[in-house]
């Protein structure tokens, strides 16, 4: 169970690194937070706290985000690719040397307990954190950049989850309605963007440098 | 008791979305009042813990308390003003009272929670209220500035969370591990190398927020874009995530890793150092070159605070007067923007002739920032200085100083022409608003505040200072 898991969060982030339409972008997004939502049942002791809090992570992470992910796509009206600023070739073999980074890390960790015998899942989350940042750096969309950072964020969610640390209600919930604010911000940041600019290309966001500028601000 | 700093700010700033007229400026000068009389009122009687000691005050938190408070009231006061200089903003300014109300809670929070988990939630909500601050003036250029201020941030605050699930993890024998007050008597227990990992993580986080380079390349765009009583208050959040990285070097302190701590905190500290000197060099833009002045800054409260107690002290009294001084510097950056409508050092010019008193309150600020008595930071800076060559790292020190005195030149060569001498030729001057004189009261009593401090620094001050220091030290 553990190790299919794994499997299809590796594959869904080497889709991720590679798909051209940000609508499946979005969708994968989504799968992956249902997937690292549901993973502390399999590692804990299965109470009604526990329960309540998977079903709000479930909602925010696979239905809430995404949903405004989709809202923000339709308002932009981003119908084009991704436009990476590498080509897919290369992220490809980008996202593979990153595999093989967080197998190296996770092989040099002092992680003691190996998780139901699989000691493959602790690099699941590397692999997801370094996913998040490849989308940010090499995507030039807006919305690119925000799916960067709910996927990195995923990882260091699973991260917590793998190494098996205690749940505190009170903070996971705040931490998911932060995540939830900065993306609320985020699409409003996007609209704004768009409306001004006509486009929410960040890769032409490069008017802010060490020259002077004159007039009101 | 304790709760009240975080809802009234809180609950009022949301109110200030359903108030439409004038009476929302006085609605955030109440919330500021209140938030400042609860403060004052820490030093008289005792706020008893909540939530199983989740939120407390020590002295450490009081004193930045204390500072954003005084802050935070002056700021309340110049915004009045602010606000009737020009009539196509009003409309924004609901907005712009509740999310500085939400800001100030957040930052309180951050002050006076124990628990890791809570102090990444409220730094990471002051991020998201402060974005559309940075938006105010809904320009091409501000909006990318809050973009960027947005995922800069954002990813860096995410880092401190890797930080927290880390230091988590270190401590997973212990109840709660990241309750403050339950990790410091076992603090020695924890697996080391995980800590000595959770701390990277928190500086580079944290440290994303309070601006040390090589993190900072959100801050010049975000200080420079804001309207100057945004900017006034940045300083105030910088301090915040200064506090937090301080408490977790409070546990690496408890588990013997001093030494680690200070190698860390010493190689950001001169890196900002190094990085402010090179931008405030030939620098055209003020509001840009008092936001790298605020890069210094942090750097060098980083620096005393990784130099002992003396340090430390050194490095508290610094948060004090760069809070003031900053704050005090760009209100009359605002003043000098209404009036020459440009950010070019070269297109100000005689501003004692045309505004003396605006001109003399920015030579003062200058003297101020750059560390002249007789102003407070004159002898924070020569404390931490101290601190440094009491600690054996002389070399450092050299450098430091170098540093300090390019960044001296640096600012000295934009600060002169733009106060003496005359205006440029071809300027179209703003005819001077009376309101513009009334812009600069809350600036003098900021000066005023850090004069105070440069001459004599009242009893209770001192003693706060010196307590929270021994605390942050370990």
């Amino acid at each position: 169970m553990i190790n299919l898991i794994f499997a299809a969060i590796v594959l869904s982030c080497l889709m991720l690194s590679v798909s051209s339409r940000i609508k499946s972008c979005i969708h994968i997004v989504a799968i992956q937070g249902a997937i690292v939502s549901l993973f502390p049942l399999l590692l804990n002791a299965i109470d009604t706290e526990l329960l309540v809090l998977v079903v709000i992570t479930i909602s925010v992470k696979a239905i809430i985000l995404p949903l405004m992910l989709l809202r923000s796509m339709r308002i932009a009206a981003v119908r084009r690719e991704v436009e990476p600023l590498i080509s897919y070739p290369i992220s490809i073999a980008v996202s593979i040397a990153g595999l093989l980074f967080s197998l190296w890390i996770a092989s040099r960790l002092p992680v003691t307990e190996t998780i139901h015998g699989s000691s493959l899942m602790i690099v699941a989350p590397f692999f997801m954190m370094f996913t998040g940042l490849f989308l940010i750096v090499s995507r030039t969309k807006a919305l690119t950049g925000i799916m960067g950072y709910l996927v990195f964020e995923n990882g260091i969610y699973l991260f917590g989850g793998v190494l098996g640390l205690e749940h505190n209600f009170i903070v996971e919930v705040g931490i998911l309605l932060d995540v939830l604010v900065m993306v609320f911000v985020a699409g409003v940041a996007i609209f704004h963007i768009n409306r001004k600019f006509d486009h929410i290309d960040t890769g032409r966001l490069t008017h802010l440098n060490e020259d002077p500028m004159d007039g009101e601000r | 008791m304790i709760t009240l700093f975080v809802l009234i700010p809180a609950l009022i700033g949301l109110l200030c979305l359903l108030i439409k007229s004038s009476a929302l400026r006085v609605t955030m000068i109440v919330a500021a009042t209140l938030h400042l009389g609860l403060t004052v009122s820490t030093f008289f009687c005792d706020f008893e813990p909540f939530y199983h000691g989740w939120f407390a005050i020590n002295s450490a938190s009081q004193l930045f308390l204390l500072a954003l408070s005084v802050l935070f009231f002056v700021v309340a006061c110049y915004s009045r003003d602010y606000m009737g200089l020009n009539s196509r903003i009003i409309k924004y300014e609901a907005r712009y009272s509740c999310c500085m109300l939400l800001m100030l809670s957040a930052m309180s929070l951050v002050l006076l929670s124990r628990h890791f988990g809570v102090m990444w939630i409220a730094m990471e909500a002051t991020t998201l209220f402060s974005a559309p601050l940075i938006y105010f003036h809904r320009s091409h250029t501000s909006l990318e500035a809050t973009w960027k201020y947005l995922m800069i941030c954002s990813i860096g605050i995410a880092l401190a969370l890797l930080g927290n699930i880390l230091l988590a993890y270190a401590y997973r024998s212990v109840d709660s591990p990241l309750l403050l007050d339950n990790l410091l008597p076992l603090a020695a227990s924890g697996d080391i190398k995980w800590l000595k990992a959770a701390f990277i993580f928190f500086v580079i986080g944290y440290g994303t927020k309070m601006g040390l380079a090589p993190m900072h390349s959100w801050l010049p765009d975000a200080y420079s874009e804001a309207p100057p009583p945004v900017s006034a208050i940045f300083p105030a959040l910088m301090h915040c995530a200064f506090l937090l990285v301080m408490r977790v070097g409070e546990v690496c302190q408890a588990a013997g890793l001093g030494a680690f701590r200070n190698e860390i905190l010493i190689f950001f500290a001169v890196a900002s150092l190094l990085f402010a000197a090179i931008f405030i060099i030939g620098q055209k833009d003020y509001p840009r070159m008092l936001a790298y002045s605020s890069i210094e800054q942090i750097g060098l409260m980083t620096l005393g605070a990784a130099c002992g107690v003396v340090g430390m002290v050194g490095s508290l009294l610094h948060m004090l007067n760069h809070t003031m001084i900053k704050g005090m510097l760009f209100m009359i950056s605002g003043n000098i923007l209404a009036i020459y409508r440009s950010r070019n050092v070269n297109k100000v010019g005689g501003m004692l002739q045309i505004s003396p008193l605006t001109g003399i309150m920015w030579l003062a600020g200058f003297m101020a920032i750059t560390g002249l008595p007789p102003f407070g930071m004159f002898i924070s800076k020569l404390m931490i200085i101290r601190s440094m060559l009491d600690s054996g790292v002389s070399p450092i020190v050299f450098v430091v100083l170098l540093l300090l005195v390019m960044i001296f030149i640096g600012m000295l060569v934009a600060f002169i022409p733009m106060t003496m001498g005359s205006a440029p030729s071809g300027t179209t001057l703003k005819p001077s608003n009376p309101r513009l004189r009334w812009l600069l009261l809350p600036a003098a009593v900021l000066g005023l505040i850090s004069l105070i401090l440069g001459v004599c620094v009242p009893n209770t001050i001192y003693r706060l200072i010196m307590d929270a220091a021994a605390i942050l030290s370990g």
